[in-house]
């Protein structure tokens, strides 16, 4: 009861003085330390309506006592008015929060638009824009129906205050320990009680982050793509895939339960979704470019790689920065909270997540500069993608200067990989996704069980395991264990669901578009109107003038 | 080849969930998870892409 009347006494007695500036007249700890009534209660004035007709340019005389909700006015101001105003003002700053960075989030799908479209050919602009247009409806139709509830319907105890309904996780018992495989309530944001405030901010949020996976898989299946698999695939992964591997690492599922069941470290760590959101696009990007193989004129008859430049680099920087604005929601948004339990961690995240892009940037283009003798612009984009999604997973739990090296390390990676696909797998990714997002989502997801610092505080727990997340470089190597279990789940099994899935879709459907729709360009047979109508198009790359294309 | 490839990617996963946490210590979890890794990434990139390759468009493959 004290430290309830303690905690309560700023409000009780109006505007609180600075702590550097205690106010003569303020009352002392020893005087609040008796009993609060509501008698007491009633003997606190607020401003005079004289007072506030002449305006509030200080700002003192705005949220005072008038303008704590009562709820009976015929008793006035009560204790259990002002602990409910209390509570549902943390609520409020919570859901205010996490909406508002959820919206940041969403904007994201124009940055990736603009990327994907800039790195591809003028030819296929209105083909691309268009993917990257409807994978946010279809997604998101395909989360609300089902993909929610299979990811979130096990999930109550996330701190938004109102999300108890989804309490229904399918359970095995495997190796004498349950495992949470997915979530059963939900469906339709209307079965099993989910018609709740707090579900519905939550869900807000969850769907923006499936359909930035989504969204990946788009890129690295451009300029080959026939749009009605496109719209299939992603029904499948906004559905199905996605939801399963974020319920075993955010719903509660059984990676996210290795801390607590097996004692590994916190169990599955993933703060942001370096694994949950951009290696689950990353690796379904990797099974689609697989099952649809490369553009024509990609590779010379030995299997020589030619390059394709896309046709507006401008798209792809704004698109990038677009990106990276974005991420100030996906990373400190991801607390769900801005208010309690340690929240105010969201301006490390926040830095954090400027500077591995910050790194990763200057990385890929040192890279390049030191490698081809040019910073080369595309390669800056891709880097300061690749360290923004490393940083992803770690965010939460690492300090700068793991941060920075997080970072720097993913912009040198996305250069090796970018090659690597192209020049090993023989795989064709116009964007490079399945590096940015693939490669260095895994290393984002790893790197948690490296540099987590032990200092986060998200109130004294993760994942049911008391305490705070800690990596390798500072003493928990079980955490280490927890994050390579994730990578192979990833590549395992997530690329697996999506390689069957889509090899289906290919029978079925049919993946890829004919090789004159190519040739021609996608915009006007799958489209049937050209993204640049004004402009005749011309190939001016020796390359592509030597593939004829 | 391509079923192969699946299968070995999925053993690759058993490998390093399931059977890593039926070996008591962390140094054999970490070896386990090792191990899973790399024979999922060997029926990825040694058999279910080396597969794909064998009908590639540039060697008269797709597309169709």
């Amino acid at each position: 009861m004290l430290a309830l009347v303690a905690f309560l006494a700023p409000a009780v007695w109006g505007q609180a003085p600075a702590p550097s500036a205690p106010s003569a007249t303020a009352p002392s700890a020893q005087a609040v330390a008796a009993p609060l009534t509501d008698q007491d209660l009633k003997k606190i004035a607020g401003p005079k309506p004289e007072e506030l007709a002449k305006g509030d340019p200080g700002g003192t005389l705005t949220g005072t006592v008038n303008d704590v909700v009562v709820s009976d006015p015929k008793k006035g101001l009560t204790l259990s008015d002002l602990v409910n105003q209390a509570g549902q003002n943390r609520v409020a700053i919570n859901f205010v929060w996490t909406l508002i960075t959820g919206y940041l989030v969403m904007f994201m799908q124009a940055g990736f638009a603009l990327v994907e479209t800039g790195l591809c050919r003028a030819k296929n602009a209105s083909h691309t824009m268009m993917m990257n247009f409807m994978v946010y409806g279809a997604g998101m139709l395909a989360y609300w129906v089902m993909g929610f509830a299979l990811q979130m319907g096990g999930s109550a105890g996330v701190g938004l205050g109102g999300v108890a309904p989804l309490s229904g996780e399918f359970t095995v018992n495997i190796l004498g320990k349950p495992w949470g495989l997915f979530g059963t309530h939900g469906f339709f944001l209307t079965q099993g009680g989910s018609y709740d405030v707090g579900i519905m901010v939550l869900f807000l949020f969850q769907m923006v982050f499936m359909d930035t996976a989504t969204t990946i898989v788009t890129g690295a299946a451009a300029e080959r793509w026939k749009f009605a698999a496109f719209i299939v695939s992603t029904l499948f992964l906004g559905a199905i895939t996605y939801p399963l591997y974020g319920n075993w690492a955010w719903g509660g599922g059984w990676l996210s339960q290795l801390g607590k069941n097996y004692g590994l470290g916190h169990g599955y760590c993933d703060f942001a979704g370096s694994g949950v959101v951009h290696a689950v696009g990353g690796v379904t990007a990797l099974a689609v470019s697989m099952i649809l193989g490369p553009r024509i004129g990609k590779y010379t008859r030995d299997g020589k790689a030619n390059a394709i430049p896309g046709h507006d680099i401008v798209l792809v920087l704004t698109g990038c920065f677009i990106l990276a604005f974005g991420w100030f929601g996906f990373n400190p948004g991801s607390t769900l909270a801005a208010s309690g339990n340690g929240a105010l961690r969201i301006g490390s995240i926040a830095v954090s997540t400027m500077l591995a892009g910050m790194t990763g940037s200057f990385a890929a283009m040192l890279y390049m500069w030191i490698r081809f003798g040019k910073p080369d612009a595309s390669m800056s984009g891709n880097g300061l993608l690749a360290g923004l999604v490393a940083i992803t997973a770690p965010s939460g739990f690492v300090n700068t200067v793991g941060a920075c090296i997080i970072g720097f390390a993913a912009g040198v990676l996305v250069c090796l990989s970018v090659e690597f696909v192209e020049k090993i797998l023989k795989v064709d990714d116009p964007v490079g996704a399945i590096s940015v997002h693939g490669a260095c989502g895994l290393w984002g997801v790893l790197s948690v069980g490296l540099f987590a610092d032990g200092t986060s505080n998200y109130g004294g727990s993760w994942n049911n395991v008391d305490g705070s997340v800690t990596g390798l470089f500072y003493g928990d190597p079980g955490q280490f264990v927890a994050q390579l279990m994730g990578v192979a789940t990833l590549v395992g099994v997530v690329f697996t669901l999506s390689y069957v899935f889509n090899t289906l879709v290919d029978v079925v459907v049919g993946q890829r578009v004919s090789a004159r729709s190519e040739l021609q360009g996608l915009d006007l047979p799958e489209m049937g109107a050209l993204g640049y109508p004004e402009f005749q198009l011309v190939t001016t790359h020796p390359s592509q003038a030597a593939a004829g294309l | 080849m391509k079923l192969a490839g699946v299968i070995v990617i999925v053993g690759g996963w058993l490998i390093a969930t399931v059977a890593a946490l039926q070996v008591a210590s962390l140094r054999g979890k970490l070896a386990m998870n090792v191990i899973g890794i790399a024979v999922v990434l060997y029926g990825l990139v040694g058999l279910l892409n080396r597969a794909h390759l064998k009908t590639a468009i540039w060697k008269g493959g797709r597309p169709h």
